[in-house]
């Protein structure tokens, strides 16, 4: 019996692999059938042909549910396209909706998962981190000295490996063609165990190739091994010629192993590489020196080790090494995982505008399930007569569901596109060159979380109207749909909530979007103590400086010391070249001056040195006080209409055989000679004798408009000729202006490296903000039409419901504008509930966008109330469609009708 | 011979099979398992998962209807199932599809060498 009654079970079980209706209709008749066919087996065939029956059996069931489900799908569908196909304009309006919350959010998703989400081309990339050293104000980030990697790599159990890497030197090939320089980079062993650098010949570096004594090895590339050693296996133990500064003959380096192909560092821009040497304190001088900060750190991670140990050891090393070195005083590290620090000042832009997107989407979402819920209503009547009649109602929820997903799946398409163009725009208003740019794309794993998010969608906004018809079968549904029992106000409030919620939502977006915009326009506004509209800035190399007969004379420590500016030949030559050059750019057509700095304005770098106050005692913790230092020609200043505040311009008597003089910037004006006048002060650069201040300009921005100015000095380009930026200004067009530039400075031997704009460069320092705004207030515009459309579906169709009470009202002697003014009232009441609930909610998403304002604070009255009172707009213009076809309504063929 | 029948073909094996199985009376969903069992010499057992699927758009289509049982006591859990007119229909026209296939095989060289060898 109780076989009988297993066996009568697992068939049941069998039996729910198919389709609920299916087993309705033919589950016991089945049942019956399978035990006639199980007994005659039992009698005829014993075991083995039960065995075989229950295999057959179970194959058989595997092979027909999916055909079954796949069946009924494939009706419901067709129901459901008919459904759509009758309702065009409800479809319509749901899939654009959909789309563009679809849209929206891959955009964002694909831009944040190729920037910061998509793990790093190393195994295991998860686990690897950047190192570096702060000391505000002096500097935010900064390279590390080799004291400093050493202690970390020692003292810091947090991490697995520690490593660094470093320019490198040349090599040769020994025999070779000379003139052929192969690239080598300097970097720990620990390196390439950190990226697990794959190795097919010989093997990778290790410690003991970085200790005192240890003899010169070299680790090749792939694309070396293939071209210049044909792919040989003999190479391994052959030699290579490896030039040390400080020594005359190149030193024999032994090739000990060749890396896999595709391996590159640093990520996403590699250095080029031929080889990989080990970066030890004999060969490399800057290891040498405990105040060259010339080493980036990366490390991976123990297994198990979080961000905050890792921290916690770094700040322990960082007062170690503070007692024992007092340069390194007031100097902290810090970590951060790679992934991140490559997306840097994006990552929480990103982040930010995930959030945003899935806003939007909820948005959308919310938008649809009201259109929705309002049909469904209004199919109650049908619903009720098919459940009444024997629908399941299982199989009513599921018509629902998949008409649900239908929007969804086609929603899902279109959303690709929008997603597509969204992608586009990201890239187009992203700044050039920033890392990991050119994974942004629309790959399998976007698509699949544009599947994720249209099914979740599908889910959200179809769920509720669906359960809400399978309840339909009550005597009141029935009723309903045989147009009497009046009818109910319970769909009012389900409707009302959730238009509420996205008014809320749609103010969280229009304050963070009006936040961000003003910070933008407030940012381009910033003065930035210079015009770089029409400049033009040419880096260049001058040619190779010819001694003259006899070695030419160079400069002794005593002549540093002259009061007067005395130059070696060298740089007289340099000099004489740059003189030259400025006059033949001069006659180019289309310049209107011509001048020289060391770094030009915006191109992210600087000349830090350490300085001297005349007058003023050195700083009691040792650390030297260091300013901007720029090289700058007479002309420099007026080119880029820099303002005088004080004192002169540079001139042509600042030159050889002159005192030494430098001018300065408001900000070092005020920070050493506060309150006081700079002009006349004595300050040294490095050291040299002090230079006597002649002039006080405005402070430039040279980083941007968004960093505050730097401390700067400026010395005279005819006193220290270290100025290998050319800067012209211009009129007009700048079309021909490179080709000219580059050939009168390759006529006088030298050669262009680059050349900018500087407005170019003006808006890629602002690239990310501008970005930002951009994005931000496209959210904000659509976040508000999308709940717009809500209200105005929502608002129509709750006028169309109450066509008696309107009707009944204009009978009594309502004027059609009172009419019309209750509806534009029901419509601020929601205006007014959604501020307030979206009120808490922009006050706590203002605090994630906080750092990425400049000019603005998160509380800003104008914004919040601008932004406010525009949303109340929209409402009532959403309202007013509806309002004013229910004041047109007539009393008497309303009240007919019902 | 009607458009309407010509209409469903062809057919696959199994449900030609379900309705040859009913073409000589009326049957239980066990009787045309065994039926088609041993008109076929057990190379056909169909499974209740197929067999079942079979009925249900033989139903739709109005090739079959259900009809009562022949015997009173009968198990109350079986539906017997009878040809209808069109599905009649539909298995003759199966059937002439299915011969003129076989002559044409047969006046190919395939069944002469049979012969000859």
């Amino acid at each position: 019996m109780s076989r009988h009654s297993f066996a009568t079970r697992a068939y049941r079980t069998l039996l729910r692999l198919l389709p609920f209706e299916f087993r309705a209709e033919f589950g016991e008749e089945m049942e019956g059938t399978f035990e006639e066919q199980r007994q005659d087996t039992a009698a005829t065939e014993r075991r083995r042909g039960l065995a075989r029956l229950w295999l057959r059996t179970i194959a058989d069931f595997l092979r027909t549910a999916p055909c079954e489900h796949w069946d009924l799908l494939r009706q419901d569908l067709r129901f459901g396209l008919r459904m759509l196909a009758r309702d065009r304009g409800f479809a319509a309006v749901a899939v654009a909706t959909l789309a563009i919350g679809i849209g929206a959010s891959t955009a964002i998703f694909a831009a944040a998962d190729g920037m910061l989400l998509r793990p790093l081309p190393f195994p295991d990339s998860g686990r690897l981190v950047a190192i570096w050293k702060t000391d505000p104000p002096r500097f935010d980030r900064m390279t590390l000295s080799y004291e400093q990697f050493a202690a970390i790599r020692a003292r810091c159990p947090a991490f697995e490996e520690v490593a660094t890497y470093a320019y490198g030197e040349t090599l040769q090939i020994p025999g070779g063609d000379v003139r052929v320089r192969l690239l080598a980079r300097d970097v720990s062993a620990s390196l390439l165990r950190a990226l697990r650098a794959p190795v097919v010949l010989g093997r990778s570096l290790v410690d003991a190739d970085e200790r005192p004594g240890a003899p010169p090895v070299v680790v090749i590339t792939h694309g070396l091994w293939v071209r210049r050693f044909g792919g040989s296996r003999a190479v391994v133990g052959q030699t290579l010629l490896q030039t040390v500064s400080g020594r005359l003959n190149p030193i024999s380096a032994t090739i000990v192993g060749v890396l896999g192909s595709g391996f590159a560092f640093p990520y996403p821009n590699p250095w080029p590489a031929d080889a990989w040497i080990p970066l030890t304190r004999e060969r490399n001088d800057s290891a040498r020196n405990s105040r060259a900060y010339f080493l980036p750190v990366v490390g991976r991670l123990r297994r198990g080790a979080g961000l905050d140990t890792a921290q916690a050891q770094l700040d322990l090393v960082a007062s170690q090494l503070a007692r024992s070195w007092p340069e390194y005083k007031g100097e902290a590290f810090r970590v951060a995982r790679l992934s991140d620090d490559i997306a840097g000042p994006l990552r929480v832009p990103l982040l930010a505008f995930l959030g945003g997107a899935g806003l939007l989407l909820l948005i959308a979402c919310a938008n649809v399930a009201n259109l929705l819920l309002a049909r469904a209503i209004a199919r109650e009547g049908e619903f009720a007569i098919r459940i009444s009649l024997g629908a399941g109602r299982l199989r009513v929820v599921r018509q629902l569901l998949v008409e649900g997903f239908l929007l969804a799946g086609v929603a899902a398409i279109l959303g690709l596109l929008v997603a597509q163009v969204g992608v586009r725009a990201f890239l187009a208003l992203a700044p050039e060159g920033f890392p990991r740019l050119g994974e942004v794309a629309i790959d399998y794993r976007v698509l699949l979380f544009a599947i994720g998010v249209a099914t979740c969608s599908a889910m959200a906004f179809s769920l509720v109207p669906a359960v809400r018809c399978s309840r339909a079968g009550s005597m009141g549904a029935l009723g309903r749909a045989a147009g009497s029992g009046g009818s109910s106000r319970t769909w009012r409030r389900p409707l009302g909530v959730v238009v509420i919620a996205e008014l809320a939502t749609a103010l969280v977006l229009l304050v963070c979007g009006g936040l961000l915009v003003r910070s933008f326009v407030g940012l381009v506004q910033v003065d930035l103590g210079f015009d770089p509209a029409g400049v033009v800035a040419f880096e260049f190399n001058d040619p190779k400086v010819t001694p003259p007969p006899g070695g030419g004379r160079r400069l002794t420590v005593a002549d540093s010391q002259l009061p007067v500016v005395v130059l070696s030949d060298g740089a007289r030559q340099t000099l004489g070249f740059t003189e030259e050059l400025q006059r033949r750019v001069a006659a180019l057509p289309g310049v209107v001056a011509v001048g020289f700095v060391n770094n030009s304005a915006l191109s992210g770098r600087s000349g830090q040195s350490d300085i001297h106050i005349q007058g003023r005692s050195e700083p009691a913790d040792g650390k030297p006080l260091m300013a901007d230092v720029r090289s700058a020609s007479p002309g420099y200043f007026t080119i880029m209409r820099m303002r005088l505040k004080a004192g002169r311009w540079f001139d042509d008597r600042d030159r050889e055989g002159a005192p030494r003089v430098a001018i300065v910037n408001e900000a070092m004006a005020r920070r050493f000679w506060p309150g006081q006048d700079a002009i006349g002060k004595g300050v040294s650069v490095g050291r040299t004798p002090a230079s006597r201040i002649v002039g006080v300009v405005a402070d430039p921005r040279h980083n941007g408009p968004g960093r505050p100015p730097l401390t700067e000095i400026y010395v005279p380009h005819l006193q220290r000729p270290w100025s290998y930026t050319l800067v012209v200004r211009t009129a007009g067009t700048t079309a021909g202006l490179p080709a000219g530039v580059s050939r009168e400075t390759r006529a006088l031997g030298g050669a262009i490296v680059s050349a900018r704009e500087l407005e170019h460069l003006f808006w890629q320092s602002i690239a990310i903000p501008r970005l930002v705004a951009f994005l931000a207030a496209v959210f904000a515009v659509v976040g508000v039409v999308l709940a717009a459309v809500g209200v105005h579906s929502v608002l129509r169709y709750s006028t169309a419901r109450r066509i008696r009470e309107m009707g009944i009202r204009l009978a009594l002697g309502a004027q059609p504008g009172q009419v019309v003014g209750l509806v534009l009232r029901q419509a601020i009441g929601l205006g007014v509930l959604g501020l307030a609930l979206g009120a808490l909610g922009a006050a706590a998403a203002v605090r994630v966008i906080r750092s990425l304002l400049f000019t603005v604070t998160p509380s800003d009255t104008l914004t919040w109330v601008a932004v406010s009172a525009l949303l109340i707009v929209a409402v009532v213009v959403a309202a007013l469609g509806p309002a004013r076809r229910a004041g047109r309504v007539d009393p008497v063929v309303s009240l007919r009708a019902e | 011979m009607s458009d309407d029948s010509r209409s469903f073909l062809p057919l696959t094996p199994a449900l030609f099979h379900v309705l040859v199985s009913l073409a000589d009376s009326d049957r239980h969903g066990y009787a045309i398992i065994k039926d088609i069992a041993a008109r076929t010499d057990g190379a056909v057992e169909l499974g209740t998962g197929t067999l079942y699927g079979i009925i249900k758009r033989l139903l739709a289509d109005a090739l079959v209807v259900e009809t009562r049982a022949p015997v009173r006591n009968d198990d109350p859990r079986r539906r017997y199932y009878r040809l209808t007119p069109l599905g009649r229909a539909v298995a003759q026209a199966e059937a002439d599809r299915l011969e003129r296939t076989l002559d044409a095989a047969r006046a190919t060289t395939l069944f002469r060498k049979a012969r000859t060898t």
